[in-house]
């Protein structure tokens, strides 16, 4: 699977952000005849436990964080940060851990937008929005290199071509985002679990970014 | 019950038989020969047997006449599909009859009558359709015709046939006929001039005997420890050189066939599948005849080492993977000896029927790096022809840093590819020179080597005096 690596946007000091930066990063794209191809949407959300009871009888996993790809719609992906594991479940899931009640979820963030196709990378751009709301949480841009499929070798390939096609913007910068994939011992071959764990980091920087 | 619309009228041009009007891949007219099956082996053999109209020398008749049977059975197919299309017409046509006589309440002995006919009408068509595809079969009319068509139908550049004794027929596309052809007709002359020669030499030994270039591969050993290099330059035995010298780079030899029939395999394989197959080891192993693929029909001696110089004339297609970086696909002509004919790059994770020595990949940087390199390879062998292959694997490896070294010049990694808008890494590796006798000098070369591997450069930041 080719690699994908994320950028969350950093506005500048003083600069607010808007729905604008977003038509910015696509006049960009657009600038370097990046063709639009399709729309796409990835909802992360967490769980926790229902604690009806005031002690838990089975020992079970604090905080689940889960997304599902509107590219992949019959799997369902969770992340367990205490456990350090990256899950692969089916989209069913969904439906049995409502019809379970062990697991509620608190909140969900759904991040949405179009991919560009720039040559050999393709790019997502969209928003990061608090879902059922219109709450504006972020944007973010999502770059797959399409030729390469291992993390390290693209790694230095997508920081320059980040750098380049950003040249000269003052409003604010694209972070990118590294999520360590040794830490929940993810190979160095990229798959779905290592996008999982992308996402799920940054819905989990989207928190803290709202708390402060 | 429906009723059926428009009803089709049966087109006028003629469909390909081994589609029929059901749709590719599920016409059960024809036997599992023709339709494109997932196993190997009726596909090896689609490919095996030489398609009779192009190859006239190997059918029974003469080919105009061939040819002249093969399109009238061609012309019985199609109106037996007509004949089919309108007998389904008219069986739909009888079901509505009995449904609307049904709904009036009539009695439906006429329906039932005309449906009979129409029903027996298009199994007689059927059946006539069936007949002349056996024929067309059994004349080899069909053969790889539907491998044909789904080459043709994606953009790839459909794999040329390979007639048994290896060679490739010579009706082929666009860089195949340019560049493969013209080396086939290179070859094939050079062989046969130096056969006359030496048929020349044995019945007229008066006449005095011409020094060509023909007879490259027996003069290093008459002039003896002037060149460095092995008595008889053979691939086996590059290959054991480079072995050592090369890490990160895994050279596999294949024979043609197997290398047509393990990228078609592959074309079904999951990509993660394949690019485990391919990145097998970081270790080299040279294996003769096959790698490790499952499915892969064991060739004769493959771990036989006694057999391996038979089979070392067998091989025409040299696999140089580094792992997750790129693979590389040189095919070397006449099967078995030194001469690079054709080299082109592709991404780890590819997989699928066009990678060939002359395929293109689907990604902008490796179709860029596969011009680069093939223009190269025509740079090396203008210098030395024996020597070239060897600098060319030699040169690849210095590719290995490909995505992680930034340019000598820019110091970038990235960077816009000239009047395009697309974005490379430094795509540009100093050429090696020709080798130095490696006797006294081996510590100089392998120190300039070492310079050599630390530049790289994009397309447009090329220093003007390197190319």
């Amino acid at each position: 699977m080719t690699v994908k690596w994320l950028y969350y946007w950093q506005p500048s000091i003083g600069v607010t952000m808007s729905s604008q930066t977003l038509s910015i990063a696509i006049k960009r794209i657009e600038a370097l005849h990046g063709v639009k191809t399709s729309r796409w949407q990835i909802t992360a959300s967490q769980f926790r436990p229902n604690q009806r009871e005031p002690v838990p009888l089975v020992e079970c996993a604090r905080e689940l964080l889960g997304v599902v790809f509107s590219e992949v719609p019959d799997k369902y992906y969770f992340a367990l940060r205490q456990e350090h594991m990256v899950v692969e479940a089916d989209a069913t899931m969904q439906a049995i851990m409502e019809k379970l009640q062990v697991y509620r979820n608190r909140l969900t963030i759904l991040f949405e937008g179009f991919q560009y196709e720039l040559g050999d990378f393709h790019i997502k751009a969209g928003r990061a929005v608090l879902a059922h709301t219109e709450n504006l949480r972020g944007i973010v841009l999502e770059v797959d290199y399409k030729p390469l499929s291992s993390v390290e070798q693209s790694r230095r390939v997508v920081q320059d071509f980040m750098e380049v096609w950003q040249k000269g913007e003052t409003t604010g910068q694209f972070v990118p985002l590294d999520p360590n994939f040794s830490e929940f011992n993810l190979p160095d071959l990229y798959s779905w679990q290592h996008t999982a764990l992308q996402y799920v980091t940054l819905m989990a920087f989207v928190f803290s970014q709202q708390r402060t | 019950m429906e009723k059926y619309g428009a009803m089709q009228q049966p087109s006028p041009t003629p469909s390909t038989p081994s589609t029929g009007f059901m749709g590719p891949r599920s016409s059960p007219l024809f036997s599992n020969a023709v339709d494109q099956p997932e196993p190997p082996p009726p596909t090896g053999q689609d490919v095996d047997r030489p398609n009779s109209m192009s190859s006239g020398q190997d059918s029974d008749q003469a080919p105009p006449r061939h040819l002249a049977n093969a399109l009238d059975g061609l012309g019985r197919a199609v109106r037996h599909i007509a004949d089919v299309r309108s007998g389904a017409d008219l069986l739909l046509e009888a079901l509505d009859a009995a449904a609307q006589v049904r709904s009036h309440g009539a009695g439906n002995k006429k329906p039932s009558d005309r449906i009979q006919k129409a029903a027996d009408a298009m199994r007689i068509a059927l059946d006539a359709l069936r007949a002349t595809g056996k024929e067309l079969e059994a004349a080899g009319v069909l053969n790889g015709a539907q491998q044909r068509f789904e080459e043709n139908g994606l953009w790839n550049s459909p794999v040329p046939f390979v007639a048994p004794d290896g060679w490739l027929v010579p009706y082929a596309w666009k860089r195949q006929i340019a560049g493969q052809a013209a080396a086939t007709a290179y070859e094939r002359a050079r062989l046969a001039l130096k056969a006359f020669t030496e048929q020349k030499r044995r019945f007229f030994p008066g006449l005095a005997a011409t020094t060509t270039s023909v007879t490259g591969t027996k003069r290093p050993r008459s002039e003896g420890s002037e060149t460095t290099d092995t008595a008889e330059p053979s691939l086996p035995d590059l290959l054991r050189r480079i072995q050592p010298e090369t890490q990160g780079m895994v050279v596999t030899p294949y024979e043609r066939l197997a290398w047509v029939k393990k990228s078609n395999l592959k074309a079904g394989m999951s990509t993660t599948f394949a690019s485990r197959v391919l990145t097998s080891n970081s270790s080299l192993s040279v294996r003769h005849g096959n790698a490790g693929t499952p499915q892969q029909p064991p060739q004769a001696g493959v771990d036989n080492p006694t057999s391996s110089t038979r089979q070392a004339e067998k091989i025409a297609v040299l696999e140089a993977s580094i792992p997750s970086v790129l693979v590389a696909v040189v095919s070397v002509i006449p099967a078995g000896s030194l001469y690079p004919d054709a080299v082109a790059l592709f991404s780890p994770a590819e997989a699928g029927g066009h990678i060939q020595a002359w395929g293109v990949s689907q990604h902008k940087l490796y179709q860029r790096l596969s011009e680069h390199v093939t223009a190269t390879l025509h740079q090396l062998l203008q210098q030395d022809r024996t020597s070239a292959l060897e600098l060319l694997l030699r040169w690849l490896l210095s590719y290995r840093t490909l995505f992680t070294q930034q340019c000598s010049v820019c110091k970038h990694v990235m960077a816009y590819d000239g009047p395009s808008d697309l974005i490379f890494p430094p795509l540009v590796r100093p050429t090696p020179r020709a080798t130095v006798p490696l006797t006294t000098k081996n510590a100089k070369t392998e120190e300039s080597n070492a310079d050599n591997e630390a530049l790289a450069y994009h397309l447009g930041c090329v220093p003007k005096g390197m190319e």
